[in-house]
């Protein structure tokens, strides 16, 4: 296995990030200047790829905790669900990949690494779904692929299960 | 607004072009307040909507039943989702 390990996805720390261009000007400024904010005040957390050895950051992808607020419900699936908390979601946040690494494969495997992550974090506090944000047609396509599902009434928002990722990442 | 200013620690400023400031003092003499609670009413009540809308959301009654059926759902991966995960095992080391 270790032979053919391209990519190495970690916590960002002390990376390379000045030169990332994935082509989306919001999404390049988030991991040159926003992102150290995110982690110094615990908001979110950022994960890079790199190739073994090196630390120039060639994708990213954000993890935050969120919850959903059901609406107004009849009153049996209300009976099924606490009144008070929200339920609790991991939010995929900026997956983004840069220019350099496009047609690799790479946006995949930092889904699945967040995926990976995530399943990590339903063990020890409980998470009920995986949200990321559609910001295109393109984006919804790719996460519709692997199973993602968009709200009727809020389309860009889409959902998968946790139950349905355990038996990827065990073993 | 109304905040004490023993409570005022910290500080936001930044830079802006003349046009842009003179726009925000009309804006603010006709609310009656000073720049600084104007700035900041505005800016704590689209922050906390931001906030709302990307931490805690809440779902219609047709997304909530949506949201809840994914419990009931078919819990199995679909193909593209279990290949990927494997592509990802071979490829990738996770730290």
């Amino acid at each position: 296995m270790s032979e053919r390990v391209d990519w190495v996805i970690e916590l960002l720390a002390d990376h390379e990030r000045e030169h990332f261009s994935c082509g989306v000007d919001s999404l390049d400024n988030f991991l040159k200047r926003l992102v150290t904010q995110y982690h110094q005040r615990n908001i979110g957390r950022t994960w890079v790829a790199v190739k073994a050895g090196s630390k120039e950051v060639l994708g990213y992808y954000t993890l935050s905790n969120g919850g959903i607020q059901p609406g107004l419900l009849p009153e049996k699936l209300r009976k099924k669900l606490p009144k008070e908390i929200p339920i609790p979601i991991v939010h995929l946040g900026r997956l983004a990949v840069d220019r350099s690494c496009a047609c690799q494969g790479l946006g995949e495997h930092l889904l699945m690494d967040a995926l990976n992550r995530s399943w990590l974090q339903s063990k020890q506090i409980g998470v009920y779904a995986i949200e990321v944000k559609a910001i295109d047609r393109k984006a919804e396509s790719f996460y519709a692929k692997y199973g993602f599902s968009p709200l009727a009434d809020d389309p860009l928002h889409m959902y998968l299960p946790i139950k349905t990722i355990g038996s990827l990442f065990e073993g | 607004m109304a905040e004490s200013s023993a409570n005022l620690e910290t500080r936001i400023s930044f830079r802006t072009n003349q046009e842009i400031k003179d726009l925000i003092e009309r804006a603010d003499m006709s609310s009656g307040l000073t720049v600084t609670d104007y700035a900041l009413t505005v800016l704590v009540n689209h922050s906390q909507k931001t906030v709302d809308e990307n931490c805690v959301r809440t779902l219609s009654p047709k997304d909530t039943e949506f949201f809840l059926g994914l419990l009931e759902k078919e819990a199995r991966p679909n193909s593209a989702l279990t290949q990927a995960a494997k592509r990802y095992k071979k490829r990738v080391r996770a730290r």
